[in-house]
């Protein structure tokens, strides 16, 4: 559903994404790596947020680079970005309202499409709440519902656990296996427990490049008996697939 | 047993599946197969249409009214107010406009003779000002921006509705101030609404309306005294030949937009 090829994006003169190739199908797909690894860039681009400088993209066998596929992609991709700006007085429901028109919801489903994603995010109780009056955490699940009001077949979220506490990481992560099952969803985070609970495959990004891809289940399984660094089996194999992905480049 | 090493659904009984045509036993054997099958249910997802898809987003929208949701709906005030902004914003905004010019109408010239009035100068600058509010105000939001509607279509809807506010409202204060012209600052004033539309692409609108706004305003420095350029003036002030001028920018400036309408909707680098 996602696929690029040899994907390059430069900012000034560095690269931010060297070469990168993906191909991905449903299901829940995490992207693990150290910050300035290039994951926020990589998801922009898929978003149809930022415009790539090599390589090819296609989002749902549609490539970017024409208006008219974009339009159609837009769509039907939900995105999360890290943050996300709102108008002051903003209810969580008039602004997810808002969205659903902007994402061509019809006019007539977007009451009810509306509160159905506030509830699957479990803030149907404060829908009529200002946004600037919710937590943290509470802003981020109303990110997270403007993200799915579409029923969208590829999802984007750019640490999409972040501020939320761990009570509501659980139900995060039983949301995303639910949507992954017919769509594709991608997960940007440093939390490699999130990508442990709630994805299917991992793939590490460093230095703009993808350098390894596993399960969850390899990424523990190379964490177990490992001196690396980790509070856990699968931090440390993260952090040893890291290790070794930088050694085999300075080599 | 893993997932490579198992059986898998044959596609005709999936698309049989999936239009609702399979019979009895294959019907139950592939939904039993799928409960167990992250493979086969995502070719399944694949297998559906576009109208299969609206028609399921339809019936989860009917269930979800079912369930007692969407008690107190969104209402279309929403959308407004997302691609509008809040309400009082735009009464303070008619409010402002219509002092300011009626104000400025009263503020003498310099003596040089070269500008008629501080009000039919400045008056085109009302609606390019109030679109880089509006954009100012509405949106600062990633996700917005990459919606269908979230380019072009948007651009459009709040420049109308500036236009369709301001004209009005700067007119009755030209009238109200006198000395005639009170629709002379029209042309100029779309011409610089567009201008800003056909540059948005490359700069982004709210910088393009900052732009050009310091532009006019450095043309109005310099045909005021000391330089007093008759030039300058000539420029900024209503007249016959003015007029020529100004369509013909509203005529370019319509066809870049639409030249380039494309650009509005692909991936940007602006952040």
């Amino acid at each position: 559903m996602i696929r690029t090829t040899d994907l390059g994006v430069t900012f000034g003169r560095t690269d931010v994404l060297r070469g990168l190739d993906l191909n991905l199908a449903a299901g829940v797909h995490g992207l693990l790596g150290p910050n300035g690894a290039g994951k926020t860039t990589l998801i922009r681009v898929l978003a149809t947020t930022l415009r790539h400088d090599r390589g090819a993209v296609e989002v749902l066998g549609r490539s970017l680079a024409r208006a008219k596929d974009t339009r159609w992609v837009r769509e039907r991709v939900g995105y999360l970005p890290q943050s996300f700006g709102y108008q002051a007085g903003f209810t969580a429901r008039d602004y997810v309202a808002y969205l659903a028109w902007l994402k061509k919801v019809p006019s007539r489903d977007i009451p009810p499409a509306v509160d159905r994603a506030l509830e699957r995010v479990d803030l149907l109780a404060q829908a009529d709440r200002k946004l600037r009056r919710l937590s943290g955490g509470m802003s981020r699940r109303v990110g997270l519902a403007q993200a799915i009001v579409n029923d969208p077949l590829v999802l984007l979220l750019d640490e999409p656990t972040a501020g939320l506490d761990p009570e509501q990481r659980v139900a995060f992560r039983e949301l995303l296996r639910e949507i992954g099952v017919d769509a594709c969803v991608v997960v940007s985070t440093h939390l490699v427990e999130d990508v442990a609970y709630a994805c299917g495959d991992v793939r590490i990004m460093s230095e703009g490049r993808i350098v390894s891809e596993s399960t969850p289940q390899e990424l523990a399984a190379l964490g177990e008996g490992s001196d690396h660094l980790g509070d856990s089996v699968i931090e440390r194999g993260y952090t040893s697939a890291l290790t070794s992905a930088r050694s085999r480049s300075a080599r | 047993m893993t997932q490579q090493d198992r059986w898998h659904a044959d596609t005709v009984a999936l698309r049989q599946y999936a239009t609702g045509t399979a019979t009895d036993a294959v019907g139950w054997s592939v939904e039993t197969h799928l409960t167990g099958c992250i493979v086969c249910r995502a070719r399944l997802a694949h297998l559906f249409t576009d109208a299969d898809r609206s028609e399921l987003s339809r019936l989860r929208c009917e269930l979800s009214v079912a369930d007692g949701l969407a008690q107190s709906p969104a209402s279309p005030r929403a959308a407004l107010r997302g691609v509008l902004g809040p309400w009082w914003a735009w009464i303070g905004l008619v409010v402002t406009a219509f002092t300011a010019v009626t104000l400025l109408g009263v503020v003498p010239t310099p003596q040089s003779g070269l500008l008629t009035s501080w009000a039919h100068v400045l008056a085109p600058l009302v609606p390019l000002g109030m679109v880089a509010v509006v954009y100012a105000l509405a949106d600062r939001d990633p996700a917005a921006a990459v919606t269908p509607r979230g380019g072009l279509e948007l651009a459009l809807i709040r420049t109308a509705a500036v236009l369709v506010v301001t004209g009005p409202t700067v007119t009755a204060g030209m009238v109200t101030i006198g000395g005639g012209g009170g629709a002379a600052w029209l042309l100029p004033g779309l011409a610089l609404c567009a201008g800003a539309l056909a540059l948005g692409p490359s700069v982004g609108i709210e910088r393009a309306c900052v732009g050009l706004t310091a532009l006019w305003l450095a043309v109005v420095a310099v045909a005021s005294p000391p330089s007093g350029l008759a030039s300058a003036a000539a420029v900024i002030q209503p007249s016959g030949v003015t007029n020529a001028l100004w369509a013909g920018a509203l005529f370019a400036a319509i066809v870049v937009v639409a030249a380039q309408r494309e650009r509005f909707d692909l991936p940007g680098r602006l952040s």
